[in-house]
């Protein structure tokens, strides 16, 4: 039988706040994006007492504790963080599957018996963390024999705590679980089991599969009758095996809405300029290029399939720009998010033999050069002049793991 | 809650099992000695590495950033 553990950094971008900043330790503190948000992007356990949680508006979070102290996120303090912790854990099994920015998968089945055991090797994990990353940072360890059950019981004992989950106690820990605690089941999907009168595991382990079929489909009560039983035959992802990207992507909500119209193509240019720049930097170039814009109680979304590859960002942005106009936006804007799909790597694509695409891939090779020595938007189009200008940042999920683990995973100095 | 200063400041460090630790610090003719380093991280940019140190001292904690290519110290902020 396998042993897999979940790692899950506690309250992770908070804690790394008082960690940098003693002043913070044992006091309410959400972090924001920057100064101006309006959401709480994470909460410390301290102001989670007073129930605020991920994703609540400041004003909110304020009523609920008038004592919370709003930090700025800082996504390079935390990735190096993450990659500190990628290290630390990597020590004990190379089998590591990196989840999301504060969370890792462990199998830890061919050496747990090199390091005294599982209880063992989480403590020392625990220690470690403390010793090398610093005591305010704290893990919640999970552990079980496959990732979904292993997932469930690093929720059990939050913070600093290890919990698992055995074929005894599973049944247990299964049916006094909601629903959405078990990843993978949502809450949309919660809330059409919930039509049908079904609450917890219990109730859906009694429910034929023919009558789930009926409501749900074809797919998902095969999917949820083993959640119910807490099966999982997934295997980890090692880094080295991340499937390659098949799309970049980068979103960005504006701080107010607009209806400038200069903003809102500096806004579009700059966010085409970092999915190219990722595309080359993977050496990849995509075809699907996609807009997505909302505002107003609007949204509105468009794509084009071109029959050729792109990883300029002055192309792909002609095509935004074009699928932009096509929406015929009326009113504010408030979030714009612009993607490049069907990623290809670029030695499976056909060279450029025209001197003018030849001189524009030289052109970019030069200033990708300048803008990794010198930092990022050093030359940049001048659309983006007298604009502030978006820097690429890691996300919560780490949705680019292949652009951003193997370039940096590991180099810790 | 912290105050942001960027200026230069004189270092005296320790380099030990690959670990680079500042020990006392001048800012403003004052010198402050450093009680424990309570977190550490690194940045890029570009091909600048940058070193972040939060220090504690009888006086508070401050932010030290050493800058690997200028090979410079900062204070940078004051907590």
């Amino acid at each position: 039988m396998q042993t897999i553990l979940h790692l899950d950094l506690d309250s992770f971008f908070a804690s790394v706040e008082q960690q940098a900043n003693p002043k913070l330790v044992g006091k309410p503190v959400g972090v924001i994006k920057g100064p101006g948000r309006t959401c709480v992007i994470a909460a410390s356990k301290e102001a989670k007492k007073f129930g605020v949680k991920t994703g609540i508006k400041v004003w909110e979070a304020k009523a609920l504790c008038p004592q919370i102290i709003f930090v700025p996120a800082d996504f390079d303090k935390y990735f190096f963080v993450t990659k500190k912790f990628i290290e630390i854990c990597s020590r004990y099994s190379p089998d590591l599957e990196v989840f999301s920015i504060d969370e890792l998968f462990l199998d830890i089945t061919q050496t747990k018996d090199l390091f005294g055991g599982v209880w063992k090797i989480c403590q020392k994990i625990k220690q470690d963390i403390r010793k090398e990353i610093g005591q305010h940072i704290t893990c919640s360890i999970g552990i079980s024999y496959n990732r979904l059950l292993a997932k469930l019981a690093s929720k059990i004992k939050k913070p600093d705590g290890i919990f698992e989950i055995t074929p005894k106690n599973r049944d247990g820990i299964l049916f006094s679980s909601k629903l959405t605690d078990v990843c993978g089941l949502g809450t949309r999907l919660e809330k059409r089991l919930f039509n049908l009168g079904i609450t917890d595991f219990k109730n859906l382990r009694k429910i034929p599969i023919d009558f789930l079929e009926a409501s749900l489909g074809p797919f998902w009560p095969g999917q949820l009758k083993k959640l119910s039983y807490g099966e999982d035959n997934s295997v980890l992802t090692r880094i080295g095996e991340i499937p390659r990207m098949k799309s970049v992507s980068r979103t960005y909500t504006l701080y107010e809405d607009t209806t400038n119209f200069n903003l809102i193509k500096a806004t579009l240019r700059n966010l085409c300029e970092e999915v190219a720049f990722k595309a080359r930097e993977m050496g990849m170039a995509g075809r699907m290029i996609g807009v997505a814009v909302r505002g107003g109680g609007q949204e509105d979304y468009r794509h084009k399939t071109l029959k050729y590859f792109l990883d300029d960002g002055e192309e792909i942005f002609k095509i935004v720009w074009s699928l932009f106009s096509l929406m015929k936006w009326l009113g504010p804007v408030r979030f714009l998010g612009v993607w490049l799909g069907d990623l290809r790597s670029k030695s499976n694509l056909t060279i450029n033999i025209f001197e003018k695409e030849r001189r524009k891939e030289k052109l970019l090779m030069a200033l990708d050069k300048i803008n990794k020595t010198f930092g990022e938007f050093t030359i940049y189009p001048a659309v983006l002049l007298n604009n502030k200008k978006i820097k690429s940042e890691v996300n919560g999920f780490l949705g680019d793991k292949n652009f951003r683990l193997p370039y940096s995973i590991f180099k810790i100095d | 809650m912290e105050t942001e200063i960027l200026e230069k400041i004189k270092v005296l460090a320790t380099f030990e099992n690959g670990q680079l630790r500042p020990v006392v610090f001048q800012w403003r003719n004052r010198l402050y000695k450093i009680l424990r380093v309570v977190f550490s991280y690194s940045k890029n940019i570009g091909k600048e590495k940058i070193f972040y140190f939060s220090v504690g001292t009888k006086c508070g904690v401050f932010e030290l950033a050493f800058n690997r290519e200028k090979f410079s110290w900062e204070l940078t902020r004051i907590f």
